[in-house]
C-alpha cells in the first residue's frame, strides 16, 4: 500500500498548494489524477517523487517512508542532453531486474537509435523519455502527462505497456488531461482539486462525470460562446 | 624598407576600403558593442583585466624579440581567427545582412587584435604582420557549413557513455579537436610550441560543460550530491589525464630542462577542467544553458599560462565546489 498521510505542500513564502491531502493507492494498480490547470497534480507528483520536500505529512510504502529509489518519473516536458544519441541516452540508465533489450525496444517505438535527440519530434522525445523510465524496473513509475504529443499508434502502445506493467506488479501513478486514456488504462481516477483529493472514481464512473460535466459546459458556456464568435 | 612601403600602401588601401565599401553602421555597431561590453565589466574585474592584458603585452613584446617568436605569433593568430570564423555564431545572420561579408569579417578580425599587430609593427615584423592580415582576409573568405553531418564526429570508444559531456563534445568539435592534438604531437619538435594547441584544446572543453542535464540524468547515479560530484570529477579527471598525459610526458622526455613548465600546465589545466564542472554544476539549472560566470571562467583559463592567476583558480574551484553541493541538494539529497 501506498498512503499519503496530510501532505502539505508549499512554495517558500506562497500559500499551499497541497493542503493536507490525504490518500491510500492500491500496490500493483493504477492510478490515475485528474483535476483542473493549476490543481496541484504535478506538485504531487514531485512531493512523491521527492523533489520538493513536503511542509507537513508523510508518504508510506509498505510501512516504510518511501524512498526514491524505489520510484522511476517521467516529467512532463521531456529534454535531453545537446548532441546526445538515444543510444547513449538509454545506456545511462541501470537495468533493473529484468534484462533490457535496448534495440528492440527502440525498434518498436520507431526511434533511430544514432540520430541526435534534438532531431526528435515532441512525440519521439517523449517515447525515449518513457523508455529510460521502463529501462529502469523500478516498483513505482510516475508519469505526468505520459499521452501528450503521442501519435494514436504510440498511445495505443503505451496502453498495452502500462496494462503488462501493472499485470506485472508495478504501482503506476498518471496524470493526464487526455481521460479517455486515464479511463482506458486507470484502475482508479482521483479526482484532485483545491489542494485535496475531492472523489476517487472507477473508469466508468469517472467516464459518466465527464460526460456530466461536458453537457454542462455546453449548456453555461454554448450560448456565451456563440455570441462572443 | 620596401616592405613598410609596401605595408603602408596595403595598409591605406585597407582604409579607404573600410571608409567606402564596407557597411560603415556595421562597424560602428561592433565598436559600439566593444564599448558596452567593457563598460559592463565590474570596476575590480576591469582593473584585474587592464594588468593582466597589460602582463600579456609586456610578455608579448619580448616574445615577439626573435623571428621565431613573431612566426609563433602569426600562427596563433591566424589559427584563432580561423577557429572563430567556424563557429561563430553571427555568421549565418551576417550573410543575410551585409552585400560584402568578407569585408565585415575581415574589417572585425582586424579590428580586435588591432592591439597585437600594432605591438607586432612596432617590434619590426612588417611583412609578418602583412602575413596576418593576408591570412584574415582568407579565414574571412571560408564559409561555415550550415548544419553539422548527421550523426557528427565520429566518438571514441573508449570515452564511457557516463562522460556523456566528453562524447557530445567529441561529436561537436571532435575534427577541431584531433587536429588540436595532433598539432600539440607536432608542436613537440619546437619548445613551447605544444602547449598552445593544448591550452585551445582546453577552452574547446570548457564548451562541453556549459549545458545542463535533465534531472532524470543527475539521478541516474543515485549518489548525493557530495559523492556524485566526486565522481563527475574522477571520470573527467581520468580522461584528462588520458589525453594531455601523453603530451606533457614526451614534452618534459623530449626536453628534461622544462619539466616544471610542462607539470605547471598539465596541473593547472587539470584545475580548470575540474573548475569547468563544479561551476556547470553550481550554477546548475534542468535543460539549460549557463551563461553567467564566463568572465572568471575566462581568466582562469587565461591563468594556465600565466601562474600567479593560479589562487584565482583555486578561490573559485573551491567557491563553486561549495556552491555545487548546496545547488545540487534539491535534487539529491534523498540519495544522502
Amino acid at each position: 500500500m501506498l498512503t499519503i498521510e496530510k501532505l502539505t505542500v508549499c512554495y517558500k513564502k506562497q500559500p499551499p498548494v497541497l493542503k493536507g491531502l490525504s490518500l491510500s493507492m492500491e500496490t500493483g494498480k493504477v492510478h490515475g489524477f485528474a483535476g483542473l490547470n493549476g490543481a496541484g497534480k504535478t506538485t504531487l507528483l514531485n512531493a512523491i517523487y521527492g523533489f520538493i520536500p513536503p511542509t507537513a505529512g508523510q508518504i508510506v510504502y509498505n510501512n516504510q517512508p518511501l524512498k526514491r529509489r524505489d520510484i522511476a518519473y517521467l516529467e512532463a516536458e521531456n529534454y535531453f542532453y545537446p548532441y546526445m544519441t538515444a543510444r547513449e541516452y538509454l545506456s545511462l540508465f541501470p537495468e533493473g531486474k529484468a534484462a533490457f533489450d535496448t534495440r528492440r525496444w527502440l525498434q518498436l517505438f520507431a526511434l533511430p537509435p544514432d540520430e541526435i535527440t534534438e532531431r526528435y519530434s515532441t512525440g519521439m522525445r517523449k517515447r525515449l523519455a518513457l523508455l529510460a523510465v521502463l529501462k529502469q524496473g523500478k516498483p513505482i513509475l510516475i508519469l505526468d502527462e505520459p499521452f501528450n504529443g503521442l501519435d494514436l499508434e504510440s498511445t495505443f502502445l503505451l496502453t498495452n505497456i502500462l496494462k503488462q506493467l501493472q499485470s506485472k506488479g508495478a504501482t503506476l501513478i498518471i496524470t493526464s488531461h487526455i481521460y479517455e486514456s486515464l479511463t482506458d488504462c486507470c484502475n482508479h481516477i482521483h479526482h484532485l482539486s483545491d489542494g485535496i483529493i475531492k472523489r476517487s472514481y472507477s473508469p466508468e464512473a469517472f467516464h459518466t462525470l465527464k460526460e456530466q460535466l461536458q453537457s454542462v459546459i455546453q449548456q453555461q458556456a454554448g450560448q456565451l460562446i456563440s455570441q462572443l464568435l | 624598407m620596401q616592405a613598410a612601403q609596401l605595408y603602408t600602401a596595403f595598409f591605406s588601401y585597407i582604409c579607404s576600403m573600410e571608409r567606402s565599401k564596407i557597411n560603415t553602421r556595421f562597424l560602428r555597431f561592433r565598436i559600439g558593442q566593444a564599448g558596452k561590453f567593457f563598460r559592463e565589466i565590474p570596476l575590480p574585474y576591469l582593473a584585474v583585466l587592464l594588468v593582466m592584458a597589460g602582463t600579456g603585452l609586456y610578455a608579448l613584446h619580448a616574445f615577439l624579440a626573435n623571428p621565431a617568436g613573431r612566426m609563433a605569433c602569426a600562427g596563433v593568430l591566424i589559427a584563432g581567427v580561423c577557429f572563430v570564423h567556424l563557429r561563430r555564431k553571427d555568421y549565418h545572420f551576417i550573410c543575410m545582412a551585409e552585400e560584402r561579408v568578407w569585408q565585415v569579417f575581415f574589417a572585425d578580425y582586424l579590428l580586435f587584435s588591432s592591439p597585437v599587430l600594432a605591438l607586432l609593427l612596432w617590434r619590426g615584423g612588417w611583412l609578418v604582420a602583412m602575413g596576418v592580415v593576408a591570412g584574415y582576409a582568407g579565414a574571412g573568405l571560408i564559409r561555415q557549413p550550415f548544419r553539422q553531418t548527421a550523426k557528427g564526429f565520429p566518438v571514441p570508444p573508449f570515452i564511457p557513455y557516463g562522460a556523456f559531456e566528453a562524447r557530445t563534445l567529441f561529436r561537436r568539435y571532435g575534427g577541431a579537436l584531433a587536429v588540436l592534438y595532433l598539432a600539440a604531437f607536432a608542436g613537440l619538435l619546437f619548445p613551447y610550441a605544444s602547449f598552445a594547441p593544448l591550452w585551445f584544446c582546453v577552452v574547446l572543453v570548457s564548451e562541453g560543460f556549459k549545458d545542463c542535464e535533465p534531472v532524470a540524468l543527475l539521478n541516474v547515479y543515485e549518489m548525493g550530491s557530495k559523492r556524485f560530484l566526486h565522481h563527475k570529477i574522477r571520470l573527467n579527471a581520468g580522461l584528462y589525464s588520458l589525453a594531455a598525459g601523453p603530451p606533457c610526458l614526451i614534452y618534459t622526455l623530449i626536453r628534461p630542462g622544462h619539466w616544471p613548465l610542462a607539470l605547471g600546465f598539465f596541473v593547472l589545466a587539470a584545475l580548470n577542467i575540474i573548475l569547468f564542472i563544479v561551476s556547470k554544476y553550481a550554477l546548475y539549472d534542468p535543460g539549460k544553458k549557463i551563461v553567467s560566470g564566463q568572465a572568471s571562467a575566462g581568466l582562469s583559463l587565461v591563468g594556465i599560462f600565466v601562474p600567479f592567476l593560479a589562487p584565482f583558480t583555486l578561490f573559485l574551484l573551491v567557491r563553486h565546489y561549495l556552491m555545487a553541493r548546496r545547488n545540487l541538494t534539491p535534487y539529491l539529497y534523498a540519495y544522502d
